[in-house]
């Protein structure tokens, strides 16, 4: 269980969040949307202790955010950026140990080993392992960031909660990776992850998400089942167009189009 | 270029080879060649066994008070060097930093300078302890300054823009050569020989209590720098991430340039200014092999030892039975070396990054 409580940020004058107050519940994938400078990657980064000078509070199954140490944190606590500045030739497997950090002091252990092995088999990279990471495709590049943000939580100890955040990670991908990416943040979160993940795409929200959060101009405007939330009315008040819902008889989902 | 598969333990073992046969090459050579039976005798009367052969006393003092202080020397600042090389480069995540470029290097050599006008024996009348140790101490306390000055200047939000801190670095080393240089022209005359000699980098001067004072030092840093690697690692993703690694970044940043610091400026007190070896040692390793930080550190403190043993023994050689200083060898070659490998590699620009 995480809580955000009456969270507000501001630079200067410009108040980028305020007054956030929700909730997000493990073993869901929540979705928070909203329009670009909307404040949606802000409140992720708050919740993730990367912003740390914002008011209000958050609490990470009860206990206060800002009294749990960076170290702890790291270890059931992992966050995919939406691309990564790594510029110097390391092997992919090196990239996904680096998940293991917050895990073991010198050397990996066996279990960290056995880890990034699972984990490269999920992200279906096993057969990259050892080629340079430089020399890998965009989709490539973010599926081995993936494996290593999975690595890092991919074992926490019982009853404890694990939590992934994404950050806008398909933002460059081709349509094969979303649904892929989304797939997986999906098991994760049947898995009883605690899963938040930041999108642009609507209907990709409305076929994965458990929960939609709509963040419009620094305050949560709506949040509830992604197909009460996304609708021709918030469409309008968030982005300024015009749309409209269709409905497939094969699909247990509706797809939204802007007119 | 896809790096080679050789495992770690063996490139060490490979690189300590090369490192011993390279120390016994350099301690050899130069105006009186000494045999390497010579050396192996004097090594283990050195270690406590008394070998019934003789040899020749003058070339056993030669041994004891200048080759074999002077080779060492040379492995620690080449070792010194080359991590520090790796440290900067893997803080400024950028593959063409080396201590010389961002300022530790001159910073280091103003403060070194600023005792030898006022006279180290000011200091030694002073008090005798921190008379001896007041030159390492200033070129520690001016290097830190200027790597300090490059570092906060150059990182914007949290980031280091490369082309800032490389404009940065020519603005604190003009500053501080500046200085060195004003020095020097105020200086009376066996004084300011001194520092253009050491300006130009030089291990002729070694002694047994320098040997000491850049041991001390470099294996306290080094030993140092290896417990960061992991975090160093992380840092390479990028300070966000490395901080979503458990990572305190602000914390580790300020340790690594100190570890830095003190790694550049106790040598650079002793030997003067030596470039381009921090910057090519690294570059090899990680072209060679890995990006991985703890291998960088050990690999350059081997690899440096080595390529600055290389550079000692040419700067004798070369003007035999007079010395090159070694700075100019080190820069002589070192720089078409680097030009070799950034043409190599398509340049930075090169989509993918440097190594791809």
């Amino acid at each position: 269980m995480l809580e955000v409580k009456n969270a507000g940020y501001q630079i200067g004058e410009k108040v980028i969040l305020d007054g956030i107050t929700t909730s997000f519940e493990p073993g869901k994938l929540s979705v928070i949307i909203g329009p670009n400078g909307s404040g949606k990657s802000t409140l992720l980064k708050i919740i993730s202790h990367e912003i740390t000078r914002y008011t209000g509070a958050v609490f990470y199954d009860h206990t206060l955010l800002k009294n749990l140490n960076l170290a702890g944190l790291a270890k059931k606590r992992a966050v995919l950026s939406q691309h990564s500045e790594l510029s110097f030739p390391l092997m992919v497997e090196e990239v996904v140990m680096m998940g293991r950090y917050p895990h073991f002091n010198f050397k990996p252990a066996a279990v960290d080993l056995s880890i990034v092995n699972e984990v490269l088999n999920k992200m279906e990279i096993a057969h990259l392992r050892h080629r340079n990471y430089l020399t890998l495709s965009g989709g490539e590049k973010q599926k081995t960031h993936y494996a290593r943000v999975l690595a890092q939580i991919w074992n926490v100890p019982d009853k404890e909660t694990r939590y992934l955040f994404l950050d806008e990670p398909i933002a460059f991908m081709d349509l094969n990776y979303q649904h892929e990416f989304l797939r997986i943040a999906r098991s994760m979160a049947d898995a009883n992850t605690l899963v938040i993940a930041v999108l642009h795409d609507l209907n990709l929200a409305l076929q994965y998400a458990d929960r939609v959060f709509a963040i419009n101009k620094g305050k949560l405007i709506a949040e509830d089942l992604p197909q009460k939330v996304i609708t021709p009315d918030l469409i309008r008040e968030m982005y300024g167009i015009a749309s409209r819902m269709i409905h497939d008889n094969q699909l247990n989902f509706p797809l939204l189009i802007a007119e | 270029m896809q790096p080679s598969r050789l495992s770690f333990g063996l490139i060490y073992g490979i690189l300590a080879i090369g490192l011993v046969f390279s120390i016994f090459l350099s301690i050899g050579c130069g105006a009186v060649s000494i045999t390497y039976r010579e050396i192996f005798i004097s090594f283990s009367r050195l270690i406590g066994f008394h070998p019934a052969q003789a040899i020749d006393p003058i070339h056993e003092g030669l041994f004891m008070q200048i080759r074999l202080p002077r080779v060492l020397l040379c492995v620690l600042v080449g070792a010194s060097l080359s991590v520090s090389g790796a440290l900067m480069q893997a803080l400024f995540r950028n593959p063409i930093v080396e201590p010389g470029l961002i300022g530790t290097s001159s910073g280091s050599a103003f403060g070194a300078a600023l005792v030898f006008v006022i006279g180290k024996s000011y200091f030694v009348s002073l008090s005798p302890v921190l008379g001896t140790l007041i030159l390492p101490l200033s070129a520690f306390i001016f290097g830190l300054l200027a790597t300090w000055i490059v570092y906060k200047l150059s990182s914007v939000v949290g980031k280091v823009n490369v082309a800032t801190m490389i404009l940065v670095g020519i603005a604190i080393n003009a500053i501080a050569a500046g200085g060195t240089g004003f020095l020097s022209y105020i200086a009376r005359d066996p004084q300011a020989r001194s520092i253009t000699f050491w300006n130009l980098g030089t291990v002729s001067g070694a002694d047994w209590p320098s040997v000491l004072l850049v041991c001390c030092s470099s294996v306290l840093a080094a030993l140092t720098a290896l417990r960061y690697s992991k975090s160093l690692n992380a840092l390479l993703l990028g300070e966000e991430e490395a901080a979503y690694l458990g990572i305190n970044t602000e914390q580790l940043k300020i340790r690594i340039i100190l570890i830095n610091t003190l790694l550049v400026a106790i040598a650079t007190s002793v030997v003067g200014v030596i470039g381009f070896v921090g910057l090519i040692v690294p570059h090899l390793l990680r072209m060679f092999r890995s990006a991985d930080n703890r291998f960088l550190i050990i690999g350059s403190a081997f690899l440096g030892a080595i390529v600055l043993n290389a550079a000692d023994m040419l700067s004798r050689i070369l003007l035999a039975p007079a010395e090159l200083p070694i700075g100019i060898v080190t820069a002589v070659v070192g720089a078409p070396v680097f030009l070799w490998l950034l043409t190599r590699q398509g340049g930075p620009g090169k989509k993918g990054g440097f190594y791809a």
